[in-house]
């Protein structure tokens, strides 16, 4: 009677212990850890990387990003709102001076189609606000704005101070400051070689090192259903890819869809396109800030070719309001896309 | 002359007919590659019956080492297959040792014997030979082939027992 | 009919098999039931995958294409797959037709090539939005 007991029960481990040798692969040195940072949820994916450190790495960069926030939040209370009040600031550390520098500076390479200093655009049309007022601003009031061009280059910037002429330049770093966020975690990664992690700021992601034999491989939101998926790709180490899309931050006002993504040229709230993504290549600098920045100019384009030309960007697309995918060759070879057939129709541009 | 040595006697005539079996078969043709009906097992089942579970051993494990001398696949991936195969069956059949002779006949052990060659001979080429997936796709087909000979291995082994016993 | 000088009615009235032999009889054939049921009733696949020499690429099925890899040719049309033309001497890879299931593939062993059919179900580390 044991014995038959026992040979049943030997039986049994022995199968689990064959299919446990069949499925010998499996990822257990993975290191998983969310963090909420003023609305925006912050995912870390560490790939063998001792738990200690990437907790310090993952405390470092909080850390790092809540001194961002006490200096550039739109709308409450930071050094940049001062400034939106007062059109002058003075006692700034070398580093806000520089972040503004780099924010100017990608003005000038987007040709001000990323605008930095539209914020009272972004403002009259309700989105300073964490409850969407969802207003449509008047024509008049969008033209006195536009009018006076605001552009960072209006700003008078010293090594400690900076003030401006222009009564309606406002600064809104929001379509910057994801990327910003990535590159000071791929510093902090760099300084204390940490080695492979993918970091997913807010939408906006970095691919730090590989998992191993595999590349990290990221899936890419469906613009219209935020449940369905559009499309999957492997990312190379060191990259970064950044979606801009009207629906996430927008409101709708007789059947019209507005978006927070204004456009500085003509101070509307909606364009030809529903998303635009970037896919910036290894190595790049400023890999996170160009992932965030780039998409904007995408997104207000008139005319796709040029304007990633004039970025030199070869992996991109945007989609339209009709299911439309218009994407870079380079972009669509490497990518797979994984919505139901008919969902969308794709270009390749 | 003892009953010990007549016994080993006996036992060495066996493994010499099973390494004849497992080199001939070596050599017939299969229709799909690796599905061998798989003689030897007729012998090393008769061996546990006729005498015990460690003549059983012997008799596969020689049959193995000596036959991949013979062909001359001796350390080659095949003689690891086999060996594999060999020794998980040979487990197996430890194992039946514990089943009821009032439920369970050799066809039993015969079934159980076969399906341990094949995985035996799958885990080693899964891991080593071809390392992809896509082999246990064969599977089905092999535990088909293995369930019919299994049970004709077993009742020629039957017959063999009845007039002996 | 006598089958080796047992007739059908005694080999199926137990005078050779026993209770437990039906029972591993019927495991056994179980099991090369489903798992011949689950191989033939796959859900169609997504999107191709092609291993050649340590390199994995992946091509959507929702295509008619014809990519080629050195002496390779491999043909995707609107949700399956085959290998058209290879340089090996046996050709099977070729006889082998359509694939269209999941984690069904086509090998090429001596150009170590491989085609497979995968889901998009499959795992990715993080979200783009």
């Amino acid at each position: 009677m044991l014995a038959k007991r026992l040979s049943k029960l030997l039986f049994k481990y022995f199968s689990i212990f064959l299919l446990l040798l069949i499925n010998s692969c499996s990822n257990s040195n993975f290191y998983e850890h969310k963090v909420l940072i003023y609305g925006t949820i912050l995912e870390f994916k560490f790939y063998d990387t001792n738990l200690d450190q990437a907790n310090q790495a993952i405390d470092q960069i909080v850390a790092k990003l809540n001194d961002l926030n006490k200096k550039f939040h739109p709308w409450e209370k930071s050094l940049i709102s001062e400034f939106n009040q007062t059109h002058q600031i003075n006692n700034c550390d070398q580093e806000f001076i520089k972040i503004i520098e780099i924010a100017k500076n990608y003005e000038n390479v987007t040709h001000s189609q990323f605008n930095p200093a539209i914020g009272k655009l972004i403002e009259i049309w309700g989105f300073h606000e964490d409850i969407i007022k969802g207003q449509v601003p008047d024509e008049e009031d969008i033209n006195k704005i536009l009018v006076t061009q605001p552009s960072l280059n209006q700003l008078l910037i010293t090594d400690h101070s900076i003030s401006t002429d222009n009564g309606s330049l406002k600064i809104d770093l929001g379509g910057m400051i994801k990327g910003l966020a990535l590159d000071i975690a791929k510093q902090t990664y760099q300084d204390m070689g940490i080695k492979n992690v993918l970091t997913n700021f807010g939408g906006n992601i970095y691919a730090h090192g590989k998992p191993d034999k595999r590349l990290w491989e990221v899936a890419i939101q469906n613009p219209h259903n935020n449940k369905l998926l559009l499309a999957k790709l492997k990312m190379q180490p060191g990259s970064a890819i950044g979606t801009s899309g009207d629906y996430e931050k927008y409101f709708i006002h007789n059947h019209q869809k507005y978006s927070h993504l204004i456009n500085p040229k003509n101070g509307q709230a909606f364009s030809l396109y529903s998303s635009a993504t970037v896919l910036i290549n290894p190595n790049e600098n400023d890999v996170g800030i160009k992932s965030d920045v780039f998409s904007k100019p995408l997104y207000f384009s008139e005319n796709l070719v040029e304007t990633s030309k004039s970025l030199q960007l070869n992996h991109f697309f945007t989609t339209d309001h009709n299911n439309h995918i218009f994407i870079s060759k380079s972009f669509a070879d490497e990518i797979i896309w994984l919505f139901n057939e008919g969902d969308f129709i794709v270009e390749v541009i | 002359m003892t009953a010990q040595t007549i016994n080993i006697h006996q036992i060495s005539k066996f493994c010499a007919i099973a390494i004849i079996l497992h080199s001939a078969e070596f050599f017939f043709p299969t229709p799909i590659f690796g599905i061998k009906p798989g003689i030897a097992n007729i012998i090393i089942l008769f061996t546990y019956l006729k005498f015990n579970f460690k003549s059983a051993v012997y008799v596969s494990l020689i049959r193995v080492f000596i036959s991949s001398l013979i062909i001359g696949t001796f350390i080659t991936p095949t003689f690891f297959i086999s060996l594999s195969g060999a020794i998980l069956s040979l487990i197996f059949l430890f194992l039946c040792q514990f089943l009821s002779h009032q439920f369970f006949s050799i066809y039993t052990f015969s079934m159980l014997m076969g399906l341990g060659h094949i995985l035996g001979q799958f885990i080693i080429v899964r891991m080593f030979v071809i390392p992809d997936d896509g082999v246990f796709i064969l599977f089905p087909i092999f535990l088909l082939f293995t369930f019919i000979f299994s049970l004709i291995n077993a009742f020629i082994v039957s017959r063999l027992i009845s007039p002996s016993n | 009919m006598k089958l080796f000088g047992y007739s059908m009615r005694e080999i199926l009235l137990l005078k050779l098999f026993k209770l437990g032999d039906f029972l591993i009889f019927f495991i056994f054939i179980s099991i090369i039931i489903l798992a011949l049921n689950y191989y033939f009733h796959l859900p169609k696949g997504d999107y191709l995958e092609i291993s050649h020499e340590n390199e994995i690429k992946h091509y959507s099925l929702l295509q008619n294409k014809t990519l080629i890899f050195d002496e390779i040719e491999v043909e995707i049309n609107m949700g399956k797959a085959r290998i058209k033309k290879s340089n090996c001497s046996n050709q099977y890879c070729i006889m082998q037709g359509w694939i269209s299931k999941i984690n069904h593939s086509v090998v090429c062993i001596p150009n170590l090539f491989k085609i497979s059919i995968k889901s998009k179900m499959l795992s990715y580390d993080s979200t783009n939005y």
